[in-house]
């Protein structure tokens, strides 16, 4: 397989993680996009170093967080130069209202913590346990466990979303 | 919502992303080749030319450093030849500093530092340069009027009359203007040191 193609793959089989990443880490959706093609580039720029990686997910996890950190401290927005419409990346499948209102409110929430925090939120949802998101993020697993409590103090004090009115 | 409650809603999600129909190979490869042609256009051209214009004038001074008999121009000229060879190397390395941060290695929490670090260094540099841009307004001009056999303008009390006040009120300005854009984005790296 040529470097080009396990590329491709690489990106194919993550693709979901990198747009979950975008998700966090920004609101609009030209931002969105514009984090994905970030995300994709750093990711072909450092592939050398990804074949040398022991474990793939830790890579892709702290090459994507890692971008959107910097990302996010880029002054200005740029324009996009590819339009992602094509990816099929829209997420127009519609989830039961009540569902997508939850999810928008969990974005939200996450969107309101740190840029480290986000990162350890986000681990956490993906199932991560404090060890692995001690060794994705560079802090210590105390740390970690210290921040997680924070986290969850801070998220149980904004309200719960607020269910929608239902006209019969 | 409780936590556990959100993994559940976090997993439905990532289920169905995982449905979604994958990348296309042509727009994955556009995608990456036209980030990587946009990235060396819009960093290293603009300061690998400023550098370039830099080191032409800085040359030209030293080659004609034998000519200058004045012993204030030849001052004057050494002091020109090092801010323009010096500054943009700072800058250089600063920027390279910047985009040095290992994004593939280092672990979010360092690399969070290390890029706040390696900004609010950049950030200095830029702010330096403006001041020593602000000297070489006056340094450069006697030595290129006895290089060019012109010096008849320098000698004008009302040349450096208007020349200097106008000089110092477009840096003072140029700078006023700068170093708050650059305050802000120190403020904010700051900022993001704090949190950690």
């Amino acid at each position: 397989m040529s470097k080009e193609e396990e590329f491709i793959h690489l990106i194919q089989e993550n693709q979901g993680l990198i747009y979950k990443i975008t998700l966090i880490y920004s609101k609009e959706k030209d931002e969105q996009d514009d984090l994905y093609q970030e995300i994709v580039y750093q990711t072909w720029k450092s592939f050398d170093q990804f074949k040398k990686a022991s474990k793939p997910s830790t890579w892709i996890y702290r090459v994507g967080m890692n971008t959107a950190i910097t990302h996010l401290n880029k002054s200005k927005k740029k324009p996009l130069m590819v339009s992602m419409d094509q990816t099929l990346f829209n997420y127009s499948e519609p989830l039961d209202s009540e569902k997508d209102e939850k999810i928008q409110w969990l974005y939200a929430q996450i969107r309101k913590l740190n840029l480290l925090d986000r990162g350890i939120m986000f681990l956490f949802l993906e199932g991560k346990n404090y060890e692995e998101i001690a060794q994705i993020t560079g802090i210590t697993t105390s740390n970690v466990g210290t921040r997680m409590s924070r986290i969850k103090q801070k998220l149980k004090s904004e309200a719960s979303p607020k269910p929608t009115k239902v006209w019969n | 919502m409780e936590l556990e409650e959100m993994q559940t809603l976090w997993a439905d999600l990532s289920q169905k992303i995982e449905k979604q129909d994958k990348i296309q190979k042509e727009l994955l490869m556009e995608i990456t080749k036209q980030k990587f042609k946009k990235k060396l256009d819009g960093i290293r051209l603009p300061e690998m030319i400023g550098s370039v214009v830099c080191y032409i004038y800085a040359m030209y001074l030293l080659s004609k450093f034998p000519e200058l008999d004045l012993w204030y121009n030849q001052v004057f000229a050494m002091i020109t030849i090092l801010i323009l060879t010096l500054l943009p190397l700072a800058s250089l390395s600063a920027l390279k500093g910047m985009r040095n941060v290992k994004i593939e290695e280092d672990a979010p929490a360092q690399m969070l530092e290390k890029f706040a670090k390696s900004k609010i260094r950049f950030l200095n540099v830029q702010r330096y340069g403006m001041i020593f841009g602000g000297l070489i307004l006056v340094t450069i001009l006697p030595p290129i009027s006895e290089i060019q056999g012109n010096t008849d303008l320098i000698s004008k009390p009302l040349f450096w009359a208007i020349y200097l006040p106008a000089g110092v009120l477009s840096m003072f300005f140029f700078s006023k203007w700068a170093l708050g854009k650059y305050k802000k984005v120190i403020a904010s790296s700051e900022q993001l040191l704090s949190e950690l």
